[in-house]
């Protein structure tokens, strides 16, 4: 039983590091550098706005 | 995929959501409750253990002052970080916040704090965590040698997921499962009966005065700081909250409420049902005093407690540390690569993905004691450097030259106590561990000389100031 535990514990956690890490390598190819770090401090976005395309 | 497009007119909102993406940005989709679920998220696993090594210092009643005297640099911290990120609102916290107040050095400095804070606090959880469930199958009488360290792994990675996968889901979880933790903590207080003290609670017999004297008071500070450590990482959700200038301000107002009535029921349970010999090195006193109840029910429900609380602690830190980072990167304080954010999930994705290996190789390799006492020390400077701020930022732009959401009450009173107090908790925790604070200090001199000896140089400098204030009064 604890060695099944064991054997699912790291499992899931390989699987998860796995997928951000495929996740992470897909999004750097698929958008251009420049727009990935576009973000600017302070950039207030009408709340109405930001609950609309959160919802989207 | 949907983005903002920047700059957009309040007037056509449907018509910039659908424009061509120019710019992609964090998501402002949180609330107050969010806020709440964040700060008190991060501290409430003080109380469920580390206080209680405050007791061992001191002695309960030791424990008990020093439980109100970090209430009160607490409340200091929560009162003065709620009126400077109602202007500041800008992920980083109190990076961004040093950064607009005072400059890039102490900007630079707050920043690598709050990284070391957050991740060493999320390193000890989950290896509390990786205790509590080998704990739980040895109580359960299940066969076989548990590995630990494929749980710990396991919290940070599944953690770091479900940061990754979005800030709303991230925070809602964690305000659910501070909630429950938060009610077990009450549901505990009324098991006891304290309304007839002397039936469960021994407070007469267990209360034996200060064993060590003052000086058990001046002892007990350093872990008196558990009971409320975090509290100040509301401000990390600042670019996220769909009106912070509201949100923060409640948000960690109602936080440090919440941990102050936390904190006190927490100390009265233990110190009225375990003797401070026992106390003073328990792991986990509360679930211990679960189990003295004779209540299954309760103890099984302190478990649980016990191990929401520290996922959600966990989760919290993960959430802080890269928002801070991600800050800093998007500042070329460190490398911009870290600014990135998703473009579907709309979150700091390569900060929270950077700071993986690191926690899980601290996790395996570093006992808790010092992850912690790298934590505290991290906070606590942060916590001087936010009072001599919080005085410049007064004298720089005075009350009318800008809109503030929140206005703390009787400045600079606040900030001489914050001052005062980190000053008494410094000693304290030099008596304690002396070299830690000593390498620390080193630590954090030669990270400055290599800022301002190399990495300045790739700052823009003038960009990374982008709030529309006036200039400062004398300037």
């Amino acid at each position: 039983m604890i060695s099944a535990m064991n054997i699912c514990a790291w499992s899931a956690a390989a699987a998860l590091a796995l997928w951000m890490l495929w996740d992470m390598l897909r999004t750097n190819r698929s958008y251009s550098e420049e727009y990935l770090t576009s973000s600017a401090e302070g950039e207030i976005i009408d709340a109405e706005l930001g609950e609309t395309t959160a919802r989207s | 995929m949907v983005d903002v497009a920047h700059p957009v007119s309040p007037a056509a909102p449907a018509a910039a959501a659908s424009a061509t993406p120019a710019r992609v940005a964090l998501k402002r989709v949180l609330g107050p409750a969010h806020v709440w679920g964040l700060g008190v998220g991060i501290v409430l696993v003080g109380e469920f253990m580390g206080w209680n090594f405050a007791v061992g210092k001191g002695g309960a009643i030791a424990a008990l002052t020093a439980c109100w005297l970090a209430g009160i640099l607490y409340t200091c911290v929560a009162m003065i970080d709620s009126e400077v990120t109602s202007t500041v609102a800008a992920a980083g916290g109190q990076y961004a916040q040093a950064k607009h107040i005072i400059g890039p050095l102490a900007a630079f400095n707050v920043g690598l704090y709050l990284v070391m804070a957050y991740t060493m606090l999320e390193v000890s959880n989950a290896i509390v965590t990786g205790d509590l469930i080998e704990a739980f199958t040895h109580n359960m009488g299940l066969v076989g040698e548990l590995d630990k360290r494929a749980f710990m792994v396991l919290t940070i990675v599944f953690l770091a997921w479900l940061n990754y996968r979005g800030v709303l889901a991230t925070l809602t979880v964690n305000y659910v499962i501070t909630a429950i933790a938060f009610s077990a903590i009450l549901v505990l207080f009324v098991a006891i009966r304290p309304w007839a003290p002397g039936e469960v609670t021994k407070h007469a017999e267990l209360l034996t005065g200060l064993p060590y004297g003052g000086l058990g008071i001046l002892a007990a500070m350093h872990f008196g700081l558990w009971y409320y450590l975090g509290i100040e990482g509301t401000t990390q959700a600042a670019e996220e909250v769909r009106s912070p200038a509201r949100s923060l301000p409640l948000g960690t107002l109602t936080g440090i409420m919440t941990l102050l009535i936390a904190a006190t029921l927490t100390w009265y349970v233990g110190a009225g049902l375990m003797p401070w010999e026992y106390l003073g090195q328990a792991i986990t006193p509360l679930y211990d005093a679960g189990r003295l109840t004779g209540s299954a029910p309760l103890e099984v429900f302190l478990f649980v407690g016990t191990l929401f609380a520290t996922l959600a602690s966990a989760n919290g830190c993960i959430n802080d540390a890269s928002r801070a980072w991600f800050a800093m990167g998007r500042d070329r304080y460190m490398p911009v690569w870290f600014g990135g954010v998703h473009p579907k999930y709309r979150t700091p994705f390569r900060s929270i993905v950077f700071f993986v290996p690191i926690a899980i190789l601290f996790a395996v390799s570093t006992p808790l004691d010092q992850t912690i006492t790298f934590s505290i020390l991290s906070g606590l400077l942060g916590y001087t450097i936010m009072a001599i701020a919080v005085i410049i930022f007064r004298r720089k732009w005075p009350l009318g030259s800008i809109t503030r959401g929140y206005i703390h009450p009787l400045h600079p009173l606040p900030a001489i106590l914050l001052v005062t107090l980190c000053a008494v908790t410094y000693f304290a925790v030099f008596l304690g561990y002396g070299t830690q604070l000593l390498a620390m200090m080193s630590f954090y001199i030669l990270a400055s000389a290599w800022f301002v000896l190399h990495r300045y140089k790739y700052c823009r400098r003038g960009e990374q100031f982008t709030m529309p204030w006036p200039k400062p009064r004398g300037y």
